[in-house]
């Protein structure tokens, strides 16, 4: 009966030792929340160092998300000024879509990276892969 | 021939429920019984334990005494989260202590999880609502702010988001109108009211406020020093001698005057049928 609880909190403990705060990179923990008796109810992912329930991305996803913000000087909200607060949302929203386009291409799972790509049900699987023939066939059939 | 007759169900039943901290009892020998559809008001002073009630009927605390069955059945290990993904619980007072750097984006999704944080299947149909939630209650540019950049009735819409995310069948509200303005306050009893034409709905308002009670509320539980003082039809309950015996003191039940402001620019209302 608990094993579908045990599965969450099972995942959440996976994510804390592999993933890193999206905001500040910074090492996640585990936190009860409430004295609740079921572990699926009460516990969450925590960031220290930003003192709030964080789930977590991938430590590469971050370092490419943060060189990205630092190297083509990207602020996603300028409208709030260019500080240490703008610099560490534009890096939480581009290791966001990071995350959606490796998710989609099937390269990241829930488990952690995947290769080869699980491409099940995923848009990369939508994409259609022309063979030279194909090519020949479609310069034939565009040709006037 | 006979005529098949539809039982509505219980969707909330609570037995002598208690909940202790240390010695001090905050809730004591609470009877209730909630049917489907059914619309009540839980009506008491400050720190009479009414979101204790609360946070136990939404699954956040769990009694210390007596018996909670929601849906059915108790709460268990491995019901708990798919069960507060079908409550809708809106308070300001429980989640204000939970919640303070948290993104605003992150806590609307938790609604669809029951969870206090995020979960892993977020889908783009789960940001889009996100966002349609959050423009329908004003906060299309704060979704990526913190929750404490907010002020008190822009959280207080925050919840109310969080609380749609899912399609509630039973919706907690500790006190709603807390901290919204005047505009925000008529659009959400608007709301309200369209979302309680619902017979499938079963809406739990909590209120200290007298002027909150109206006859949309079929039934009160009314709670002095964390124990029912009285249940019943609201009309019944909210009589110059009950009233009087409630707060100790004499009392005189007068008639509210209707002054309240309704946004009448379109542009600026609610899509009801986000929430519907």
């Amino acid at each position: 009966m608990q094993e579908k609880a045990e599965k969450r909190v099972e995942m959440l403990k996976k994510r804390v030792k592999r993933c890193v705060c999206k905001s500040c990179g910074g090492k996640l923990s585990l936190r009860q929340l409430d004295y609740n008796e079921f572990e699926d109810a009460r516990i969450e992912i925590f960031c220290d160092n930003c003192d709030r329930l964080e789930f977590g991305i991938e430590p590469e996803i971050y370092t490419s998300a943060q060189y990205y913000v630092d190297e083509f000087r990207v602020n996603m909200y300028p409208d709030m000024g260019n500080n240490q607060l703008t610099r560490r949302m534009s890096i939480a929203s581009i290791s966001d879509i990071m995350s959606w386009a490796l998710q989609n291409m099937g390269y990241l799972t829930k488990e952690g990276f995947s290769v080869p790509p699980d491409m099940e049900g995923k848009i990369l699987r939508e994409c259609i892969v022309l063979d030279d023939q194909m090519v020949d066939e479609l310069e034939q059939e565009l040709s006037p | 021939m006979m005529q098949e007759v539809y039982e509505v169900p219980y969707v909330i039943e609570a037995q002598n429920l208690g909940y202790q901290v240390g010695q001090q009892k905050l809730l004591n020998g609470i009877n209730l019984r909630v049917k489907k559809g059914e619309h009540w008001l839980i009506y008491g002073m400050n720190g009479c334990g009414k979101t204790t009630l609360l946070s136990i009927l939404a699954g956040f605390r769990q009694q210390t005494q007596g018996e909670l069955k929601v849906f059915g059945d108790e709460f268990t290990a491995d019901n708990v989260l798919e069960k507060r993904q079908k409550i809708g619980w809106i308070s300001s007072s429980f989640f204000d202590t939970k919640y303070r750097h948290e993104r605003v984006r992150d806590i609307v999704l938790s609604g669809k999880f029951g969870t206090y944080g995020i979960d892993w299947d977020i889908s783009s149909k789960d940001e889009n609502r996100v966002k349609d939630l959050l423009t329908a209650l004003g906060l299309e540019d704060k979704q990526h702010l913190s929750y404490d950049r907010l002020s008190k009735g822009q959280r207080q819409n925050v919840l109310i988001a969080r609380a749609f995310m899912g399609q509630p069948e039973i919706l907690l509200l500790d006190e709603p109108y807390s901290g919204l303005d005047v505009l925000a306050k008529a659009r959400f009893m608007e709301l309200l009211e369209k979302l309680m034409q619902n017979k499938d709905l079963t809406v739990l308002f909590v209120s200290h406020e007298i002027n909150d009670v109206s006859k949309a509320f079929d039934n009160t539980l009314m709670l002095r020093n964390g124990r029912c003082f009285a249940q019943g039809k609201t009309e019944d309950l909210f009589q110059t001698a009950n009233l009087s015996a409630f707060f100790q003191q004499s009392v005189e039940v007068g008639t509210k005057e209707e002054t309240l402001i309704k946004p009448t620019d379109e542009r600026k209302q609610l899509k009801m049928d986000l929430f519907l």
